[in-house]
C-alpha cells in the first residue's frame, strides 16, 4: 500500500474535490463519484490538512458532512491558497534548491564548478545533466540568471530590481485578494508578511482553484494565440476539446461565475465557458485578425446582460418594467437601478411610477435581478415565455408563503 | 504544467527556508517543531522532519541538542518571473495609485518594463460592477484613503469628517480596525469602531471611503483596545443565522451555494424530500442585501426562518401581490 503524502504532483488531483467540498458543503463520502473509497479518504484527509481551521464537519442523515466554511469578511488570506503550496518534490529538487542557492551567493559558476562544490560540501554525488537541468529550469523561472562566458554557461542569483517592501507590500496585501492573487501571496509568504490590514466583501474564494487555466488564458491573451481548451461537462463529465480564439473574462460579481469568452471561428461568433468546467488550456499558435476578433466582441459586448450572447432568438430582445417607487422616500432605490441597471433607461411615467428598459441578446439573464424587485412590479414586458416564467414564480411566491386573497397570510 | 503549481512556492520549501536561517546560530528541535506547526499543514512534520533532521538532505548538523545550518549565509529567494509579472499587472491598475506616490510608481514601472504584465485590466468584464464606484484618482480620497490606511497599520485614533447619506456631516473620532473592499460595490469600506461615552463601550461602526470628507490623526488618548477591536469584528454574530430551503431545479443548489459560499453556512441534503437545508450566519448591516440576493432566486429557495426576516420577505410578497391585482 502506497504510503500517504499530504503534498501532491498534479493539482487538478485536488482542484474539482476541494471545490465541491467549499461550494456544497453537504457531500458525504457516497456523493462523491470517484473510483475508491481510499481516494475519497486520502483527498478528504488532504483538504483537512491543508485547510486546517476553516474546514469542519457535523453529522447529518446520511453520515459524517465534512464542509469547509469561512466568512471571507473576517479572513485575511485565502485559506485555499494552502491548495497551491502543496506540490511535491524529490529529494534533489530540495537538496539542489539550497545548495545551489548556497554556492551563488558570492560569483556566478558553471554547471561544473557548481555540481562539484555541491558534492564536497553535501556529502552526496549529483549528476552534471540534472544540476545543469536545475539550474535551467531555475533561469527559466527567473530565479538566477544565464549567461555564455567563452564555451560554457554560467549561472548567478537573480538580482531583483524590484523588492516588495513598505508602500508596495501594503499594495500586494490588498491585491492578493484580486485577480491571480495566489501569486501575490505567494510574494508576502517569501517576504515573511501576512496581509494584515484588508478583507473582502462579495469574495469567492474558491475561484482560486481556476486560477491555472485563468493564467494561461491570460497569458494567451496577451500572446494573441488561439488555445484548444478540454471542457468538462459538469452533468455528463465528458471532456471535449475545441479550438478557440480568448478574447475576455466575463464575471459575474454578484453570481461568483467566471467565464472565458471566445470567437469560435468554424461557427463565426462568441461562446462563453465557465472557467470552473475548464479542465485544461493548450496555446496552439497565433489568431488571425486578432484585433477584428476584439473589436467585434466590444460591438457586442454592451448587449449582453451577464455572459450569454444567445437569447431566445439570437436577436437583440431585451425586457421592461413598470416599478412603484416612492418618490419622496425611496430615492435610494432610483440610485440602487441607475448602479446596477448596466445602462439600462429608467424614466419616470407617472406619479410614484417609474420604467425600466433595457436591450440585450438574453433578457432570461436579467430574471434574477428583476425579481430583487419584488414587491415593487407593477408590470414587466418581455417575450411570452419570459413573462410567463415570472407570473409562474410569483404565484408559486405566494403559495409558498400563504399569502391570501385579502393581501394577508394565510396563518 | 502551470507556472503556478511549483514546490518552489511551497509550504515546505517556505518552512526549511525559515528553518535554515533561524539555524545560522543554532536551533533546538522544539524550535524546528513550532516554525512547522506554524506554517506546515496539519501533517507536515510527519513528512518535514525526517529529511531536515534526519540528515536525508544533509542541511543541519547536530551540536549538542542544537542543529546548526551547514550554509554560510540566509535565504532569500529572489522574485519569480511569474511574481514579476503579476506585479507589472498592477502597475495598471487605476487603485495602485492609492498606495504609491507618481514618483514611486514611475520608479517600479522602470524596473518592470521588460516584464509582460500577467494580466490587463481590460481583460475582464464584469457586467454586474456597480457604477458608482469610488473615485481613485481623485487626490483628496487619495489622501485620505492613504491618512486612513497609515492609522490602520499605527492602531491609532483618526479623526474623519463624514458626510453621511441620512444624517449629513459630522466630525468624531473613530478607532480603525481594518479596510474592507467590495468588487461587486467597487468600494472601499473603514471597519472602525466609536466609543459610545453613555455605554462606556465600544460600538462597530463602517464608514465608505467615498464619503469622507476629511481623515487626520486624532489627538485623543488610547480608549479602544487593538485587541477589543478584534473580538468586536470577529466575534460572531448574534443575531439567529437564516434557515433556507434549496429545491433541486433550475440549477438553483450550484447557484446558490456558489453565490453564497463567502458566508460562514452549514447545509445538509435530505435525500428523502431532495431538498437542501442550509444556515447562513451574517451580521446585520447586510440583512437587506441578503433579503434581495434571497428574493432574486424566486421559488427556489424558500425562507424558513428567523421569523423576523421571513416577515420581511412576506411584507415584500404581499405588496406584489396587491400589485398583481390580488390573483395568484
Amino acid at each position: 500500500m502506497a504510503e500517504f503524502s499530504e503534498l501532491i504532483k498534479n493539482f487538478n488531483k485536488i482542484r474539482s474535490f476541494m471545490r465541491d467540498f467549499y461550494i456544497y458543503g453537504f457531500k458525504t463520502r457516497d456523493d462523491f463519484s470517484i473510483k475508491s473509497a481510499r481516494t475519497y479518504d486520502n483527498e478528504k484527509r488532504r483538504c483537512e490538512s491543508y485547510l486546517g481551521d476553516a474546514m469542519k464537519w457535523t453529522y447529518s442523515g446520511g453520515g459524517k458532512v465534512s464542509f469547509v466554511s469561512a466568512d471571507c469578511g473576517a479572513i485575511p488570506a485565502n485559506p485555499l491558497f494552502s491548495a497551491w503550496k502543496s506540490k511535491s518534490f524529490t529529494t534533489n529538487d530540495i537538496t539542489l534548491h539550497f545548495y545551489i542557492f548556497d554556492a551563488l551567493r558570492a560569483a556566478v559558476k558553471s554547471a561544473e564548478e557548481l555540481t562539484e562544490e555541491i558534492a564536497q560540501k553535501s556529502q552526496r554525488s549529483f549528476d552534471l545533466q540534472t544540476v545543469r537541468g536545475k539550474c535551467n529550469e531555475y533561469a527559466g523561472l527567473g530565479l538566477l540568471t544565464r549567461e555564455k562566458i567563452g564555451k560554457k554557461y554560467v549561472y548567478g542569483l537573480s538580482q531583483n530590481a524590484v523588492k516588495p517592501e513598505k508602500e508596495l507590500l501594503d499594495a500586494v496585501k490588498f491585491f492578493q485578494g484580486g485577480s491571480l492573487g495566489v501569486i501575490g501571496n505567494y510574494i508576502l509568504d517569501n517576504a515573511d508578511a501576512v496581509n494584515d490590514l484588508f478583507v473582502f466583501k462579495h469574495s469567492y474564494i474558491a475561484q482560486t482553484l481556476e486560477d491555472a487555466v485563468l493564467y494561461d488564458i491570460l497569458t494567451a491573451i496577451r500572446g494573441r494565440e488561439k488555445i484548444e481548451i478540454a471542457l468538462v461537462g459538469s452533468k455528463s463529465g465528458k471532456t471535449v476539446k475545441p479550438t478557440v480564439v480568448p478574447a475576455k473574462i466575463l464575471c459575474g460579481l454578484s453570481s461568483g461565475r467566471r467565464y472565458l469568452c471566445a470567437y469560435i471561428p468554424s461557427a463565426g461568433r462568441f461562446f462563453t465557458y465557465r472557467l470552473d468546467t475548464v479542465k485544461s488550456v493548450e496555446a496552439v499558435g497565433p489568431a488571425e485578425n486578432y484585433d477584428e476578433t476584439q473589436k467585434a466582441l466590444s460591438r457586442n459586448i454592451g448587449k449582453v446582460w451577464g455572459v450569454s450572447f444567445d437569447g431566445e432568438s439570437r436577436n437583440q430582445t431585451g425586457f421592461s418594467m413598470t416599478l412603484y417607487i416612492d418618490e419622496g422616500r425611496e430615492g435610494y432605490i432610483i440610485n440602487r437601478i441607475n448602479k446596477e441597471g448596466r445602462g439600462g433607461v429608467l424614466e419616470r411615467v407617472g406619479a410614484n411610477t417609474f420604467k425600466f428598459t433595457r436591450t440585450v441578446f438574453d433578457a432570461n439573464e436579467a430574471m434574477p435581478w428583476v425579481k430583487t424587485f419584488i414587491g415593487r412590479i407593477i408590470s414587466f414586458e418581455a417575450s411570452d415565455r419570459l413573462k410567463k416564467r415570472l407570473c409562474g414564480d410569483l404565484s408559486r411566491m405566494f403559495e409558498m408563503y400563504g399569502i391570501d386573497k385579502t393581501g394577508g397570510t394565510e396563518e | 504544467m502551470s507556472a503556478l503549481f511549483s514546490e518552489i512556492y511551497g509550504c515546505y520549501f517556505g518552512i526549511v527556508s525559515r528553518v535554515l536561517n533561524a539555524a545560522r546560530d543554532g536551533i533546538s528541535k522544539k524550535d524546528i517543531e513550532s516554525i512547522i506547526a506554524e506554517r506546515g499543514f496539519s501533517e507536515t512534520a510527519f513528512h518535514l522532519l525526517p529529511g531536515l533532521i534526519g540528515g536525508e538532505w544533509s542541511f543541519l548538523e547536530r551540536r549538542g541538542d542544537l542543529y546548526y545550518s551547514k550554509f554560510d549565509g540566509g535565504f532569500e529567494r529572489p522574485l519569480t518571473r511569474l511574481e514579476l509579472s503579476w506585479l507589472a499587472a498592477l502597475t495598471n491598475d487605476p487603485r495602485i495609485g492609492l498606495f504609491l506616490s507618481g514618483e514611486s510608481l514611475t520608479r517600479l514601472r522602470g524596473a518592470l518594463k521588460e516584464t509582460t504584465p500577467a494580466f490587463d485590466a481590460a481583460d475582464f468584464v464584469s457586467a454586474d460592477k456597480r457604477l458608482d464606484g469610488d473615485p481613485y484618482g481623485d487626490a483628496v480620497y487619495i489622501a485620505n484613503f492613504r491618512e486612513i490606511l497609515k492609522a490602520c497599520k499605527g492602531g491609532y485614533p483618526v479623526a474623519i469628517a463624514y458626510a453621511a447619506e441620512k444624517t449629513g456631516v459630522s466630525e468624531r473620532t473613530y478607532y480603525p480596525f481594518k479596510l474592507s473592499y467590495s468588487e461587486l460595490d467597487d468600494k472601499f469600506r473603514l471597519l472602525c469602531a466609536v466609543f459610545d461615552a453613555k455605554a462606556q463601550k465600544p460600538v462597530k461602526r463602517t464608514l465608505n471611503l467615498g464619503r469622507v470628507i476629511s481623515a487626520a490623526p486624532s489627538g485623543l488618548n488610547r480608549r479602544i483596545s487593538r485587541e477589543e477591536l478584534c473580538r468586536l469584528f470577529l466575534e460572531q454574530s448574534a443575531n439567529p443565522p437564516i434557515t433556507l430551503e434549496i429545491t433541486n431545479e433550475r440549477n438553483a443548489p450550484e447557484r446558490f451555494f456558489l453565490q453564497f459560499a463567502s458566508f460562514d453556512r452549514k447545509t445538509e441534503y435530505d435525500r428523502v424530500r431532495g431538498v437542501y437545508t442550509c444556515q447562513i450566519s451574517y451580521d446585520l448591516d447586510d440583512e437587506a442585501e441578503l433579503l434581495i440576493r434571497i428574493l432574486s432566486f424566486g421559488p427556489t429557495v424558500r425562507v424558513l426562518g428567523p421569523q423576523g426576516f421571513l416577515d420581511k420577505i412576506k411584507e415584500r410578497l404581499i405588496k406584489q401581490f396587491r400589485l398583481c391585482g390580488g390573483e395568484r
